[in-house]
């Protein structure tokens, strides 16, 4: 097996006529979803490994972005990789099969992996900026604010990051 | 049966996995079996999932993904910084002690707190200070890195105690009453920063049993006393709103760590410090009052006067603090201000 760019081979395969038309390749989505779900999981989780191959080889660690200042580079890129998927992909993949959140939740872990490393490669040679540190935090605050609005993420979805906004008011206000 | 293992092979040439001829007989060959089995033990000739049991396993599997992914979303990025803002919290650290700085040198206004009568602006500046901190790190935070600003809050909160019981006279020995000779006192101005307070010290200490007095100076130093126990009662009442503020602002997890009953216990005692100071106080004014009374020679006097000289005294001294306390403080202390006083006078 060989793995092959993705996004941009995506782009070229789709326009191959080697696949056929998206009716013959979302017939095969239904055949993969007769196969059963773990059939399925194991071969979207291949896809989505292989969609994040460009982003490891630009923001992995070590790598000509793996720094804070790029941060925000990190979430154009992924805002790329999903305007690609729904240019392509949507009507070949079924709507169930969350394939944008899928490459979403991987596209999460491996960053919190990198940022933890970075993060602490960076304490551990005091050398994180606090200026520098906030911005990173506020892009990144808003990069979830705007998945959590496209996936549609209630609030309530998670229970670590509960917090509601009282109306108990303090004397001074 | 061939068609569906040529889609599949052109699945997984889209996925992005190029599959040489034989990989594809092989994976086809291998899929095949799987297939065959599994027909074999449904005993249909197609397989279409139909069962009930299936699909709700699988819809079931599916809502836990969405859940999951949903929950990772929230936060799942920005909870990495949490450990490492460290840097952050000292910055928010030297803002409050700036602000506190700021607050001890410059001219201390008061200004009508809510039900409190008047209390020194400090408090409200550094509450609105501490609410926007607050916000400032809500926007980024609620974990770890709260919880660490939360106890820098205490520690300026302590540190807000610390200066305005600066601002009370220190205690000073005087001789007592029956030694009738005096101490050696020394008045050193006034300490409280900012000028707005007239309370003064004094310091030394007769030698031998004295007796221990906060000495004001000035006309209007009980005023300074009195916004001091204003003040002291205001913001032990808004701590432990603040308190829950943070508390429900923090993750649950985190927020049974917030406590500040020590510092609503510190303002408290500056309340009752305060009106300590002030009783002493104006009876250390009376005091020349009290020590003519003490050594008339009763025994000199042949008729009854309209008034003893010391009564007079005593009346010139009340009649310029008490209207004084009186329009500073809130009626339940100005009442238990009166007790105080009149109880100390009479164990004179």
């Amino acid at each position: 097996m060989k793995i092959v760019d993705t996004v941009g081979d995506a782009e070229m395969l789709s326009s191959s006529s080697l696949l056929g038309n998206n009716s013959t390749l979302s017939d095969a989505c239904v055949i993969v979803d007769a196969l059963g779900y773990q059939f399925r999981h194991e071969l979207l989780e291949e896809f989505v490994q292989l969609q994040l191959v460009p982003y490891e080889k630009n923001f992995g660690p070590e790598k000509s972005h793996y720094q804070l200042e790029d941060v925000e580079r990190r979430w154009a890129w992924f805002k790329r990789l999903l305007k690609s998927m729904d240019g392509k992909f949507s009507a070949i993949f079924p709507g169930h099969w969350q394939v944008q959140l899928r490459l979403c939740l991987e596209f999460f872990e491996r960053t919190k992996i990198h940022l933890a490393l970075l993060l602490t490669e960076l304490e551990s040679r005091d050398a994180a900026d606090v200026h520098q540190l906030l911005k990173a935090l506020k892009t990144a605050l808003r990069f979830e604010r705007e998945m959590a609005v496209r996936f549609d993420v209630k609030d309530g979805d998670n229970i670590e990051r509960w917090f509601i906004h009282t109306n108990r008011s303090l004397l001074w206000e | 049966m061939k068609e569906c293992f040529t889609y599949l092979s052109i699945l997984f040439c889209f996925c992005g996995v190029g599959i040489t001829h034989s990989e594809i007989s092989k994976q086809a060959a291998a899929t095949e079996k799987r297939l065959e089995q599994r027909l074999k033990a449904d005993d249909k000739l197609m397989y279409i999932p139909t069962q009930d049991l299936a699909i709700s396993k699988e819809e079931e599997e599916d809502k836990k993904f969405i859940k999951l992914a949903h929950a990772a979303i929230s936060g799942g990025i920005s909870s990495v910084f949490d450990k490492f803002l460290g840097s952050y919290v000292t910055l928010e650290r030297q803002n409050l002690e700036e602000m506190l700085e700021k607050l001890g040198n410059e001219e201390d206004n008061t200004s009508a707190g809510s039900g409190h009568g008047n209390v020194y602006g400090s408090s409200m500046n550094m509450f609105v200070f501490i609410k926007n901190s607050i916000s400032r790190c809500t926007s980024l935070t609620h974990g770890q890195t709260f919880l660490s600003l939360a106890l820098e809050f205490k520690v300026c909160m302590q540190q807000y105690v610390t200066m305005l019981r600066n601002r009370c006279p220190p205690l000073i020995t005087v001789a007592g009453i029956g030694g009738l000779t005096g101490g050696s006192v020394a008045s050193v101005g006034g300490s409280g920063s900012g000028g707005s307070s007239n309370i003064s010290s004094s310091s030394g200490a007769s030698s031998g049993g004295g007796e221990r007095v906060y000495r004001l100076s000035g006309p209007g130093a009980e005023v300074g006393l009195c916004y001091l126990i204003n003040t002291g009662e205001y913001c032990a009442e808004v701590v432990p709103q603040l308190e829950q503020m943070v508390k429900t602002k923090i993750l649950p997890l985190l927020a049974d760590k917030i406590d500040f009953t020590a510092e609503v216990d510190a303002f408290s005692d500056l309340v009752a410090l305060s009106l300590r100071a002030l009783v002493s106080g104006i009876l250390d004014r009376m005091d020349a009052g009290f020590r003519t009374m003490l050594t008339t020679n009763w025994a000199t006097l042949e008729e009854v006067a309209e008034e003893s000289g010391y009564c007079r005294q005593f009346q010139a001294v009340l009649l310029e603090s008490i209207p004084k306390v009186r329009d500073s403080l809130t009626p339940s202390y100005f009442n238990n201000f009166c007790m105080k006083l009149a109880t100390e006078i009479l164990q004179k």
